[in-house]
């Protein structure tokens, strides 16, 4: 037989094998260079140290960051033994007494415990020693005498904040030194609170899917994957996005030791436009969630209108108190030198506690706001009405208000899509998405042998017929028999909750856990008398969960918007939530969680195409690893959005 | 790590879309007449719950019923709330901030679900009885109110492997010392040989 022609064929197929591979190098080689990455600025030494302040509340109540001078430090710290007994006095009665007795009250009683006479009319060391004792100075700028003639507060119209809140200071520090405590007090009932926007075009972006995205915004905390593409990390959630939508700009931020990483994982994208993706490398640890450190809108009027991101006193997290993110207030600075407009707003918030919609019954812009909001700055002394209002004219919109905090942030728990002439608000549908859930599980219990598939099949039938009793007894003494007395489970048996690679076992198996106990603890009466007080409690927050939930649906009921109730597991760190996304004109980037649930995903996705109509095109966004840690993609990207009419 | 698709239920979707699409166990929920699980998931519950029978039964056979009275004992929410509260800010604490009962409430919730959830549920591997993470290295959550300790008091979930790794640790020694002794005696009597 003649092997020539083969072995031939064979050197052939070696060398094009060898050929395709190089120039599959050179294009990914090429696909990386054009990586647009932003040059890493070295940061002024105030930009620095903010960085490096640590993450925890700031100690001085009044801490800001005010990046249009950012030389002009705020202090971080109160004073310290080094001050004097009467700095270190104000300094703790501040901290006690902002809250509870306001701004102007307690500046006053400040000023008179720092000898408020010792400053004369000169307002520049008042000024100093009460920031330095914590005292939000900045907000002084938004009251004003309501004694004061209209040439007067004509005149005060265009001033800076600075120059209105040092004339203020001016006037306390004569009534602080001129009367006693009781006249003082009669003399600031008179002040009213006169709130003037930081800047007085801006408004912020409804997203209630009337528009077409402009440019999306994320950060990063890693450059390659959490256990691999799939897995709905932040990576994996900007490769998705990348993809979906190659003709959006995106901006992202990203810690500069992960920036090779990156550049790597990038070069394994598809094919895409070179001038998608601005890359900024950040000294600071940063965190996933850009939506929490700022919040998109427009400044100017059309046609000279431009994107503009307003951003808070600092970057927080956390709901009782305000805790400092240093790397995702650095990140501010960077945006600013690449060409971004930043506001600084004097108010304190995180981003994914705040939603605008545009209501079309009522054309209003209307701005809702998760309580903690609210609460945080009540605590650097002012009124709940004035936070309110603060709100209100600073964020450009309508009217403000206020839901309570059913799952920490707002945005897990709504998201609206103005449709026709009406406005929806999708909710969790909690009990619809446990029972799937519930279902899911049954696969996997099988699987590791825990019940039979007889048992399988009955407790399949019980639960698509609603029976949860039916199912309880034939899953839970199987799933009792697993565990130790401490409620351990083996891994062995998780493993069987994970369908690929990049699903995660464990989350898997603790979501069907958390899933049994939300449908048994709300058919149990919170006023049993349970011996266990611990798992009493356990049992009544489910109770009052569901309570502050139908009060949330109430609220948006009662506004006249339309509740469409959505199979959505919000549970914190066990959440399978599918609201946490993002809207625009014709697409919906709907958070999915993959692997074992991904049946869920795609009822859901079914669900809503038909809710929200064939115009709209649902893009499962997997972002089960960022669930894990009480994310999803509306917590992950901040979404800018074209500007006509918005 | 199972790498298959489960082998059941077939039909998954056909089966989940009539599950969810018709919507009915959303309604169903609020019609539904409450009833006590005969058969409790977790552990803790089960041991919960078989407690309660007892507990129930108890108080059933006794008569007149006693009037429930208030218990002296603080509240499992007090406590988490009275946590929270005391959490330092600079000189003052939370409590100083004017929060009002209502959000601490929902607050303190939140921490008696997460506790207990983080207690609960806890994947061991079998071989060495490590607890795993279900989160990644990177994990930064976005309500971390814990970073400090709002929890409630509880019995750690890794008591049982901690217990365990003492009393192996201890019979090792122990056997350690007294194969030593052993040793030291054989040689003595080498010696006095």
């Amino acid at each position: 037989m003649n092997t020539r022609f083969p072995q031939s064929l064979c050197r052939l197929a070696v060398v094009g094998y060898f050929a395709v591979v190089a120039l599959s190098a050179q294009v990914l080689s090429s696909s990386s260079s054009e990586l647009s990455i932003a040059a890493n600025r070295i940061a002024p030494p105030s930009v620095s140290r903010l960085a490096s302040l640590p993450e925890s509340p700031p100690p001085n109540r009044g801490f800001r960051v005010e990046f249009a001078d950012p030389d002009d430090t705020w202090p971080f710290e109160l004073p310290g033994e080094s001050e004097s007994e009467a700095m270190r006095r104000a300094a703790e009665y501040v901290a006690k007494h902002l809250a509870t007795d306001g701004l102007l009250r307690t500046t006053l009683q400040a000023l008179q415990m720092l000898g408020a006479e010792s400053f004369a009319a000169d307002a520049d060391p008042a000024w100093m020693r009460l920031r330095d004792v914590g005292i939000p100075v900045d907000l002084l700028a938004y009251f004003q005498n309501a004694d004061m003639n209209s040439d007067e507060n004509a005149r005060r119209v265009g001033t800076s904040w600075r120059s209105r809140a040092v004339e203020n200071l001016k006037r306390l520090l004569q009534i602080a030194a001129k009367t006693d405590a009781q006249a003082a007090s009669e003399a600031i009932q008179k002040w009213e609170f006169v709130f003037t926007p930081s800047e007085p075009t801006f408004r912020v972006f409804a997203e209630s899917g009337q528009h077409d995205l402009a440019m999306l915004r994320l950060q990063l905390t890693r450059g390659d994957y959490w256990r691999g593409p799939g897995a709905g990390g932040g990576t994996d959630i900007a490769r998705q996005i990348s993809t979906a939508l190659p003709d959006t700009p995106l901006t992202i931020s990203i810690e500069d030791r992960f920036l090779e990483d990156f550049k790597k994982t990038v070069a394994t994208w598809p094919a895409r436009d070179p001038k998608q993706m601005l890359v900024i490398p950040e000294s600071a640890r940063i965190s996933q969630w850009a939506q929490d450190n700022a919040k998109a809108g427009r400044i100017g009027t059309a046609p000279e209108s431009r994107i503009a991101t307003i951003v808070p006193r600092y970057a927080s997290h956390s709901e009782t108190r305000s805790v400092y993110v240093p790397g995702d207030t650095a990140i501010w600075f960077q945006l600013r030198e690449n060409g971004h407009t930043l506001i600084s707003s004097p108010l304190l918030f995180q981003g994914g506690n705040l939603l605008a919609v545009d209501d079309p019954v009522t054309n209003r812009r209307v701005l809702l706001i998760g309580e903690a909001e609210i609460y945080r700055n009540i605590a650097l002394g002012l009124r709940e009405d004035q936070v309110r209002t603060a709100f209100q004219i600073e964020f450009g919109v309508d009217e403000v208000v206020t839901v309570p905090a059913v799952s920490f942030h707002l945005d897990l728990d709504v998201t609206f899509r103005r449709q026709g002439d009406e406005l929806v608000a999708y909710v969790n549908d909690v009990h619809a998405a446990a029972a799937a859930i519930l279902f899911l599980g049954i696969g996997p219990l099988v699987n590791a042998g825990v019940i039979s598939e007889d048992v399988a099949q009955q407790a399949a039938e019980a639960i698509q017929l609603h029976n949860l009793q039916g199912y309880f007894d034939l899953i839970v003494p199987a799933v009792q028999k697993q565990a130790s007395g401490t409620g351990q489970f083996a891994m062995s048996l998780a493993e069987h909750f994970a369908v690929s690679a990049v699903d995660n076992p464990i989350g898997n198996f603790q979501r069907f856990l958390l899933a049994l106990d939300y449908k048994m603890n709300l058919q149990m009466s919170p006023n049993l008398p349970f011996p266990d007080r611990v798992n009493a409690a356990y049992i009544r927050s489910f109770h009052r969960l569901e309570r502050d939930r139908a009060a949330l649906h109430r609220i948006l009921d009662q506004r006249g918007w339309k509740v469409v109730p959505i199979p959505s597991f919000a549970m914190a760190e066990r959440s399978i939530n599918y609201l946490n996304g993002i809207q625009s004109r014709n697409r919906y980037l709907m958070p999915a969680y993959g692997g074992l649930f991904a049946p869920l995903d795609e009822q859901v996705r079914s669900i809503l195409k038909r809710e929200m109509g064939d115009d709209v095109e649902i893009i499962p966004i997997l972002c089960g690893e960022s669930q894990c840690r009480v994310g999803g993609v509306h917590c992950s990207v901040a979404a800018y959005y074209q500007l006509s009419e918005n | 790590m199972h790498t298959d698709v489960p082998r059941f239920p077939r039909h998954l979707n056909a089966a989940l879309k009539s599950l969810l699409a018709c919507k009915a166990l959303y309604e169903h929920r609020r019609s539904i007449r409450v009833i006590i699980a005969r058969q409790p998931v977790s552990p803790t519950i089960g041991r919960m719950h078989n407690v309660m029978i007892f507990f129930l039964i108890g108080a059933a056979l006794q008569a007149p019923a006693p009037r429930p009275t208030q218990p002296l004992e603080q509240s499992v929410e007090d406590e988490v709330r009275t946590n929270i509260l005391e959490q330092s800010w600079g000189p003052g604490t939370v409590a100083d901030t004017a929060l009002p009962e209502v959000f601490l409430a929902r607050a303190a919730d939140r921490e008696i679900r997460r506790s207990y959830q983080d207690q609960r549920g806890v994947m061991v591997r079998a071989a060495d009885n490590r607890v795993i993470s279900p989160q990644s290295p990177e994990r930064e959550q976005k309500s971390s109110d814990g970073s400090t300790d709002t929890s409630i008091a509880q019995n750690s979930a890794l008591s049982g492997t901690r217990y365990a790794a003492y009393l192996y640790a201890g019979l090792g020694a122990g056997l350690l010392g007294i194969s030593t002794l052993l040793i030291c005696v054989a040689r003595k009597r080498g010696e006095a040989k």
